[in-house]
């Protein structure tokens, strides 16, 4: 193989002449036992795109995958008429340059979301629309005031390693919700702050560290990008959902992507290849990339023990406290609400649709509706068949009664998920400034990687895939 | 009329943040975690997707977590959670769940489930479902009917259940398995 071409920049060319290479000597091993050089585990757009970069450079790899489905954290939910909506993550935006890049490269495309119009608040029991919601001049003074202390205060902080900061202890020994009781003098801004991490980080100030708070702010650029949806992190959205972009990468690696391959244990011994067993059967690499999120890293056992900060990581991760979210979606004949100059936004601080947003196909041609909601701030929503009609009367609320004529009605439970402890888990004090060191460092021949574990975009595809070149770079210096 | 507006929408007062890194010596602190799926009262979700927990006896949970953890019982969607917890963290936590409050134990009213429940399922999870930690038996009366359904139908798909469960309920049709959830699960609070 062309072990030499060890270009770290990927171009489509480069890695049509991989597939070639790939399909003309059908390197689509079947064999178990076959050492490769490579197994990653997880199939998600990290796992995905460590595997794509390494075979690129002529390594042999594979991934090894628990679901039936690739993608991860993105999935694409059917609708009538052939058209998907996301049921895990879905925007891109501005600075998200990798995630980008690699759905250019697999002819993935892109195009706005739709946010022309009016977005509809229900916010201290006055429901409004407009582009921001009603508020004093005093409390937009306050709100941007402790804004802006916070963005200053994240760009203090390292850039992919906060827990290297001075003061990281102290930062990571209290929550944004204290932050917020000592600096915010309004309502308002406490309660926008609530809005924004239920929203974006599925978890309440009172749970959130504020070190992992601000990290999370500087791995995305600051507040301001990470809130703003248009020209923000929300700002595009894939062609066919985002899933596309996974399946199209597992398309091109062909027979490497071993589904329903859920791994049980990883023995890391000197003087043999790693051993990777899984219900499908037992594999041998010369390195392993585990592309998990920390705590579902639990599902496996590692043999030796993995050191005792990283156990202490991923314990600590799976002790959280979480707003596991349904993502749920209704179709319509139409988006109705655009003619009546809504954008089908709603953010509201009582409705247990926590945030509704226009997620219709580019074309327009259907319209869609989707909403996050929390069954455990809402036990009331907790019965699927139930949910569906107390959602329908909540978006009549906002929408009107056209709101009543839906088609069809899909949802994603995180909760119900089997591999996936939750969507995006936000770290409550102390996990952070302890045992962050953690997060990347290889365990001998083990390496991480996952959206957690990336400098920039942390939580989102963009950090996914920026850990998967991360670690394929790890990797190939590893394996020279 | 602004301080009426605020007093009807205030959030809820925060709770007290918990110190996740410290010791979890407090089962309601560790049960924090499990109220993300399990809801903060334990009873879980009415469409069965997850059980009801509240009043489950301890023996019994911490059995099954530690059999989850172990990978003897073949759970995904719980395993990560059950590994996080050591083996005094989990006493707690059952401890906990065990004390919160259950739906009582009484008789449920749809059917003829009473009858099949009666026949094949009370010896051992008693005569009102109210379960025997001796027989290592849970606490089955008010669990939700999508939840014992799905167990009932492939009682052997997580390798929990003894062999004379798995023949129990081979002997049984998918209806009678319906009407003797329905029965358990008509116990409501």
């Amino acid at each position: 193989m062309a072990r030499s071409v060890h270009t770290l920049s990927l171009t489509r060319k480069a890695f049509l002449r991989g597939v070639a290479v790939a399909a003309a000597s059908s390197v689509l091993p079947a064999r178990a036992d076959a050492p490769d050089d490579v197994l990653v585990i997880g199939a998600g757009l990290a796992g995905l795109t460590a595997a794509r970069r390494l075979v690129a450079m002529g390594y042999s790899a594979r991934v090894l995958e628990a679901r039936g489905r690739v993608g991860g954290r993105t999935v694409n939910l059917a609708l009538p008429g052939g058209h998907v909506v996301e049921g895990g993550g879905e925007w891109i935006g501005p600075g998200q340059d990798r995630i980008a890049a690699l759905a250019a490269e697999v002819g993935v495309g892109t195009f706005p979301a739709y946010y022309e119009g009016a977005t509809t608040y229900d916010l201290r029991g006055v429901i409004s629309t407009g582009y921001l919601p009603d508020f004093a001049s005093r409390e937009g003074g306050d709100f941007f005031r402790a804004a802006w202390k916070l963005d200053r205060a994240c760009r203090a902080l390292p850039l992919g390693d906060p827990w290297t900061a001075a003061n990281a202890q102290a930062l990571d020994a209290r929550t944004l919700g204290s932050w917020l009781d000592e600096h915010a003098t309004t309502r308002f801004t406490h309660d926008i702050f609530r809005l924004i991490t239920r929203a974006i980080m599925a978890g309440h100030p009172e749970r959130i560290s504020l070190l992992w708070f601000l990290a999370y702010l500087r791995s995305g650029g600051g507040l301001l990008p990470i809130i703003q949806n248009d020209g923000g992190a929300q700002d595009q959205r894939f062609v066919g959902g985002s899933q596309a972009v996974s399946i199209e990468v597992a398309r091109a690696l062909g027979g490497r992507v071993l589904l329903g391959h859920p791994v049980s244990r990883v023995t890391d011994r000197p003087g043999q290849p790693v051993v990777v067993d899984t219900l499908g059967g037992t594999f041998h690499a010369r390195r392993v990339v585990v592309a998990m999120m920390p705590a579902d890293t639990l599902r496996i056992r590692f043999d030796p023990l993995l050191p005792e900060l990283r156990r202490e990581l991923c314990e600590g991760w799976a002790r959280l406290t979480r707003l596991p979210i349904v993502k749920l979606s209704l179709t319509y004949r139409e988006p109705f609400w655009r003619a009546a100059g809504l954008n089908g936004a709603m953010q509201s601080d009582r409705s247990p649709l926590q945030l509704v947003f226009d997620n219709s196909p580019e074309d327009g041609s259907i319209g869609v509706l989707t909403g996050f909601l929390s069954v455990v701030e809402a036990p009331g929503f907790a019965d699927r068949a139930a949910r569906q009609a107390l959602v329908v009367e909540e978006l009549v609320r906002y929408f009107g009664d056209t709101a009543r004529r839906y088609d069809a009605y899909v949802e994603k439970d995180w909760a119900a998920d089997p591999w996936s402890t939750g969507c995006i888990t936000p770290l409550g004090p102390g996990l952070l400034s302890r045992a962050g060191p953690a997060l990347r460092a290889p365990v001998g021949r083990v390496h991480w990687a996952g959206t957690e574990t990336s400098d920039r975009w942390w939580g989102y595809m963009d950090g996914a895939v920026r850990s998967g070149e991360r670690v394929a770079e790890e990797l190939a210096a590893a394996l020279t | 009329m602004i301080a009426i507006w605020w007093a009807c929408t205030a959030v809820a007062p925060p709770e007290p943040a918990p110190d996740v890194w410290g010791p979890t010596d407090d089962g309601a602190q560790v049960y924090a975690s499990c109220a993300s799926c399990h809801l903060a009262d334990g009873s879980g979700r009415p469409d069965g997707v997850v059980p009801r927990l509240a009043g489950q006896p301890a023996e019994i949970l911490a059995s099954k977590l530690t059999r989850i953890a172990s990978g003897q019982v073949d759970l995904p969607v719980m395993l990560p959670f059950a590994r996080a917890l050591t083996d005094d963290a989990i006493a707690q936590v059952a401890e906990h769940i065990e004390g919160l409050p259950a739906v009582a134990v009484g008789q449920g009213t749809a059917g003829g489930g009473g009858t099949v429940y009666a026949d094949h399922c009370a010896a051992c999870h008693g005569a009102a479902g109210e379960g025997s930690v001796p027989l290592g038996a849970p606490r089955l009366c008010g669990q939700h009917h999508g939840y014992l359904l799905r167990r009932l139908r492939a009682p052997e798909s997580r390798g929990d259940a003894d062999a004379a469960m798995v023949a129990i309920v081979q002997t049984l049709g998918d209806e009678q398995l319906d009407a003797a959830a329905t029965w358990l699960a008509a116990c409501t609070p």
